[in-house]
């Protein structure tokens, strides 16, 4: 009996340490791998910003509204000390779970690109074809009301992405007033 | 030792011979480079479980070897978990929930009972390596035809290595379940066909050496 417990004891403590040890040697990299990804993305909706700063809180009261129930983060876009526009990451819920997208904003109030970087709950070629750049390059130039061909075969999917670009835009436009 | 390794590549891989690990193996096979990458995490799993379950087998008392097996199995997938995330992300995103999964894999568990846990080290080592060469193996096959034909052209690491051509329509179905279903059933019957015909060439060769009534075959 006491052995049982022992070997399970020490089986378990050595476990635990070389997770442990494993956690606090991947964790940095993971931190970054993330940050860097973020980083990336963020850049690659807004050309021409290097540095991006965390505006989420500025948006505080907006963020009530249900329309834009959907945005998680707002995020500035810096080139030296020059603003270069706005970066809404936005999370609408597409068919089968949410669809994070990055919307850029120009300080004129055009969208400078749209990405999407994740759509788990998507259908595999239909749904998830909103990651590809044929559907989000239409986005590309527009402002006030959003208008998008959906994809055949993934109207919600779509919609969803729609809908998210158009909050995005509302949002920003509403915290320049 | 040799033959061990063999034997989980062959005649008792695990997906088209044991028939173990089926649900990673549908999920994770929509492309062949998914399959190698989730083939690498088990064949690292399996392997290193094997090894360490081998060693430590005489000193586990009989009613407590199940969960030591599972937190040994647990740590190594963790720790695959954490490197994949670290240093291969977006591989890991494809991958998602299925890393984690690689602890039920019955594979693993199956081995550790069945084979580690009574065997030496070296023996469990070859075991371990081939059951998951085996594994990877099956994947990259099975997600290598479900790519080609849904999607016209199989991609490894951001190449193009093999292409349809223009003209063919990709059959989405396939890289959706159903295919993977069928891609999984079809070679699971290529499979046994084949081990059938081996078997009845093997057993028409022993009754012609016997001597006796050749041609006389009851079960061909």
């Amino acid at each position: 009996m006491l052995r049982m417990s022992l070997v399970l004891m020490l089986i378990a403590s050595v476990s635990g340490g070389a997770l442990a040890y494993a956690h606090r040697v991947t964790g940095p990299a993971i931190e970054r791998a993330l940050r860097q990804a973020k980083e990336q993305a963020l850049a690659r909706v807004l050309p021409g910003a290097d540095r991006f700063e965390d505006r989420t809180d500025a948006y505080r009261d907006h963020l009530g509204d249900p329309r834009f129930a959907a945005v998680r983060e707002v995020w500035e876009g810096f080139s030296g000390g020059q603003s270069r526009g706005s970066v809404v990451v936005a999370a609408p819920t597409g068919y089968g779970g949410p669809i994070t997208v990055l919307v850029g904003v120009t300080p004129e109030g055009t969208i400078s690109g749209v990405e999407v970087i994740s759509a788990p709950g998507e259908t595999p070629g239909l749904g998830s074809r909103v990651k590809d750049a044929p559907f989000l390059e239409q986005f590309r130039g527009q402002a006030g009301r959003v208008k998008a061909h959906a994809i055949s075969g993934a109207t919600i999917s779509s919609r969803a992405v729609i809908g998210g670009v158009q909050a995005a835009l509302d949002l920003v436009a509403a915290g320049r007033r | 030792m040799l033959r061990d390794f063999w034997n989980g590549i062959l005649r008792e891989n695990p997906v088209f011979g044991l028939v173990l690990g089926l649900c990673p193996t549908l999920a994770v096979t929509t492309a062949m480079e998914n399959g190698l990458w989730m083939g690498l995490a088990v064949i690292f799993v399996l392997t290193c479980s094997n090894a360490l379950i081998s060693l430590l087998a005489p000193v586990i008392p009989s009613r407590v070897r199940i969960p030591c097996f599972i937190v040994v199995i647990a740590t190594f997938v963790t720790l695959v978990d954490m490197t994949m995330h670290a240093f291969i992300p977006a591989m890991y995103q494809i991958l998602g929930i299925f890393i984690p999964l690689i602890v039920v894999n019955c594979i693993i568990l199956g081995r550790a009972e069945a084979f580690a846990s009574r065997k030496p080290f070296l023996n469990s080592v070859a075991d371990g390596l081939g059951m998951g060469v085996g594994f990877t193996g099956a994947l990259m096959l099975i997600g290598g035809i479900r790519e080609l034909l849904g999607t016209g052209a199989i991609t490894m690491f951001g190449h193009r290595i093999l292409a349809l051509g223009e003209g063919y329509p990709p059959a989405l179905s396939f890289i959706l379940p159903p295919g993977a279903f069928l891609t999984m059933g079809l070679i699971l019957g290529a499979f046994n066909a084949l081990g059938n015909y081996r078997a009845s060439r093997a057993r028409s060769r022993r009754h012609a050496f016997r001597g006796g009534q050749a041609g006389r075959s009851r079960d061909s």
